[in-house]
This record gives C-alpha cells, sequence and structure tokens, in this order.
C-alpha cells in the first residue's frame, strides 16, 4: 500500500481545524465559570504529554500507520483486538460530530427540514474526500485554515467594544476543584481527541518532525479555543454560556457595529463548517483505515461508502434530542474517552518501545 | 415508499462503485455487500424508527453503573 504522507504544514492546519471542530460553537469547560480561560490553558499543557506520545510511536515506526503499528507491537489477535476497539471510537466520534452538525443546522437555521438531509449531503462530502485520500485533505486544510485564522482574528476585532472583563472577576471565585473540572472537560472535548488523527496520519515528509507538528499543532489549537471561549464569556456572560446550546452563535449575533455591521453569526457557521468538515473526514478516515486493518485489506477506499452511510445512520439515533447530545457531551464524554485518550495511547507506547528495543538486539 | 427510495438509491450507489467489481477481488466485494447490507438494514430500521441498540444508552448506564449514581441524567 502507498504510504500518504504530509507536509508539516499542511498536518498543523489538520490539526488546529480538528481541534476547533465542533468546540468551535458547543459550551465547552463551563464547570470553571469565569476562569475558563485557565481551564483551557491547563488542558492544552495536559494535551502536550499525551500527543509527545503519539510522536515517539511515528518516530519509533516510521513507516507504518497507526493501525499497522498497533499490530505490529501487540502481534496479529491481541493488536486487532485493540485495532476494533480504536475503530469503533474514531467511528462513534465521527456519528457525534455529524450529530452536532446536524442539530446545529436545524436549531439555528432551518428549522422545518428534516437532520437527515443537511447530514447526508454534509457526510457526501467527506466521503468524497477519504477517497481522496489523506493528501487532498491535507491541501484542503491548509487552504481553509487561513480562511478560519483570518475569521478568529476579524470576529476579536468587531467584538473588542462589546467585551465586558468583569465576567471574569473575581479570579478563583469557588476555588480550584471548578477549575479542574472544567480542565478536564476541555482536555477530553476537543484536545484529546487528536488520539484520532493520530490514526488518520499515514507518515510525514522526510524532513518533518512529528513532535513539532503535534506540539506546534496542540499549541495553535489551545490559542483558536482560548480565543474563542473567552471571546463568548466576555460578552455573554458565564450563566448563559453555560446554559445555550451554541454559546458562540449566541455571542456573535450581539455584534451590532453603528447598524451597519450586524447579524455576523453567519461568521460562526462557516468556520462550525470548515471545521467540522475535517472532524468528521478524518474520523471516517480513521475507521476506514482500521476496518481496513483488522480484516487485512490493503486499501481502504473500498469500505468508506458504506462506512459512510452507516455513520448517517448512526448519528440518527444516537440520541433522542439536543440536550441528550449536549449532556452526552458534557457529562460522559470526558469518562468514556479516558481510556481510549490517554489509558490506551501509553500502553501502546510501553508496547512500543519494548518491541522497538527488543527489535534492536535482534 | 421510503425504503423502496432507500433500496434504489443503495443499487445507484453499488452500480457507481464499479471499479471495484472490475478488480475481481472476491473477498473485497463480499466484504463490501456486507458492509452495504449492515448500512442498509440500519437505515431501514432508522426510517421506521425501530427501536435498536443504542450505544450511548449502553454508554451513559455502564457509566453511571461505575459511577454508584442511580440517575438516569436528565432523561
Amino acid at each position: 500500500m502507498k504510504l500518504e504522507v504530509l507536509s508539516e504544514q499542511q498536518a498543523i492546519s489538520l490539526m488546529v481545524l480538528f481541534i476547533s471542530g465542533s468546540a468551535v460553537v458547543l459550551s465547552i469547560g463551563g464547570q470553571a465559570g469565569g476562569d475558563i480561560w485557565l481551564a483551557v490553558i491547563l488542558s492544552g499543557l495536559l494535551a502536550l504529554p499525551i500527543v509527545t506520545v503519539y510522536a515517539r510511536l511515528h518516530s519509533l515506526y516510521p513507516h507504518y500507520d497507526a493501525f499497522q503499528i498497533i499490530i505490529v507491537i501487540f502481534g496479529n489477535t491481541f493488536g486487532r483486538l485493540i485495532c476494533l476497539v480504536y475503530t469503533w471510537f474514531a467511528f462513534h466520534l465521527g456519528a457525534l460530530v455529524l450529530r452536532n452538525f446536524g442539530e446545529f443546522i436545524i436549531t439555528v437555521g432551518l428549522e422545518e427540514t428534516p437532520q437527515l438531509f443537511p447530514v447526508t449531503l454534509f457526510a457526501l462530502l467527506c466521503l468524497w474526500i477519504v477517497k481522496e485520500g489523506i493528501e487532498v485533505l491535507g491541501r484542503w486544510s491548509n487552504f481553509f485554515f487561513r480562511f478560519a485564522i483570518i475569521i478568529v482574528l476579524i470576529t476579536t476585532a468587531l467584538a473588542l467594544p462589546e467585551l465586558n472583563m468583569d465576567h471574569f472577576r473575581p479570579f478563583l471565585f469557588n476555588g480550584i476543584m471548578p477549575v479542574l473540572q472544567g480542565t478536564a472537560n476541555v482536555f477530553a472535548f476537543p484536545f484529546a481527541q487528536t488520539i484520532v488523527l493520530w490514526l488518520a496520519f499515514s507518515g510525514f515528509q522526510k524532513r518533518s518532525s512529528p513532535y513539532r507538528i503535534y506540539w506546534l499543532g496542540i499549541l495553535m489549537g489551545t490559542l483558536v479555543i482560548l480565543i474563542i471561549t473567552t471571546l463568548v464569556v466576555a460578552i455573554i456572560g458565564v450563566e448563559i454560556y453555560k446554559h445555550s446550546y451554541f454559546p458562540a452563535y449566541i455571542a456573535i449575533a450581539r455584534l451590532n457595529i453603528a447598524d451597519f455591521v450586524q447579524r455576523l453569526e453567519i461568521i460562526v457557521a462557516i468556520m462550525f463548517i470548515i471545521s467540522s468538515f475535517v472532524k468528521v473526514s478524518t474520523c471516517l478516515l480513521a475507521t476506514c483505515k482500521g476496518v481496513a486493518a483488522i480484516t487485512n485489506f490493503h486499501d481502504y477506499r473500498f469500505t468508506v461508502t458504506p462506512i459512510t452511510l452507516l455513520m448517517i445512520s448512526t448519528s440518527y439515533f444516537l440520541f433522542d434530542d439536543i440536550m441528550q447530545m449536549l449532556f452526552w457531551a458534557q457529562d460522559i464524554w470526558p469518562i468514556y474517552a479516558f481510556p481510549f485518550q490517554v489509558i490506551l495511547p501509553i500502553i501502546v507506547l510501553i508496547g512500543g518501545e519494548y518491541r522497538a528495543k527488543s527489535l534492536k538486539k535482534q | 415508499m421510503q425504503v423502496v427510495l432507500l433500496t434504489t438509491t443503495l443499487i445507484l450507489i453499488v452500480i457507481a462503485e464499479i471499479k471495484l467489481w472490475h478488480q475481481k477481488d472476491t473477498p473485497k466485494i463480499i466484504f463490501y455487500c456486507i458492509l452495504m447490507l449492515c448500512a442498509y438494514g440500519l437505515s431501514v430500521l432508522q426510517m421506521t424508527e425501530t427501536t435498536i441498540f443504542n450505544p450511548s444508552v449502553l454508554i451513559e448506564t455502564i457509566i453511571s453503573a461505575l459511577q454508584n449514581d442511580n440517575s438516569e441524567g436528565l432523561r
């Protein structure tokens, strides 16, 4: 199988857009209250050692993708079992993000349209790009990354007159515990979800350093999330942030400059569509690669169509309504995702180091 | 009607992926058909609004049990 490689810039763009994903519109880390900025910074710092694990595995086995690495380390039976677990994780995450997209569209815009319709159209585009491969996805991300950065900068500049920094005072009013809860929440969603990127990446160009890619990706992703959450809380306050479905959309809708520049919430929608497209496509790619690795096929492309259709159907019956979706994202996801995002990568790294040493001795 | 539409769409998709059949790789074609049948079955269940296994509910129940919490979340 041909190893598809990404340049450093493409991989970093992909990572930043992946991290932005649904975190751009959903309320994350609300438990931290006015200290949400601290929770975002702490979770970004916490994510650095985790992504170092992925980078180390890439540098130990540069010519393999994640699923091949797992099979090389743990052997055919146990390795395939771990691959199956990760394939489920990527598939489930993809379905969750698709559902977020569907709920967003029918809540803020097309209220009478069946959710399945926008979701299917969106998923078909993801299907197309995944069939083209990760190189095309990397180039697409690199191109749209500039738009995303421009959107964030323009929104920040326009929001300056509306910011009320009193929402962040007093500092640590409720103690450190709510900040730690918020940190755990933001760490699990979106930072540690980058495990799916590790599963989707095949390799990098010769001069690229996996460490630099993952670290820069996390730092830039942290900066984007920090700007967005801080901006939103500074405009609408903590209580509205915690209790609204899509706080960023509400916050930006409030911007009104001299009755001339208004209805800017479309900017948030564009940013969400760009980043969730990257996120769903990456999840889909990781799932297809996982299925191909488990069933010992050399090419994953022929599985993309049925898996996309399965993902659409799964996204439809995952939740009864938007309230359950948000409850799941905030309260269940951090606990459910912890073994996939932290425990298993550490086990894989330990196995990888041991295996690499024994291979060197031979 | 919806199921007929869905079947037609899936048949069209399979025809569109005709390249696959030219490869004459039997295991690949069989696996593809199995995946497509799963997707079709799931879509029919979804369209007929049949209650089936829901991973979210299962995970939620397990986590609630682990936390020794008998409340059912928001529901």
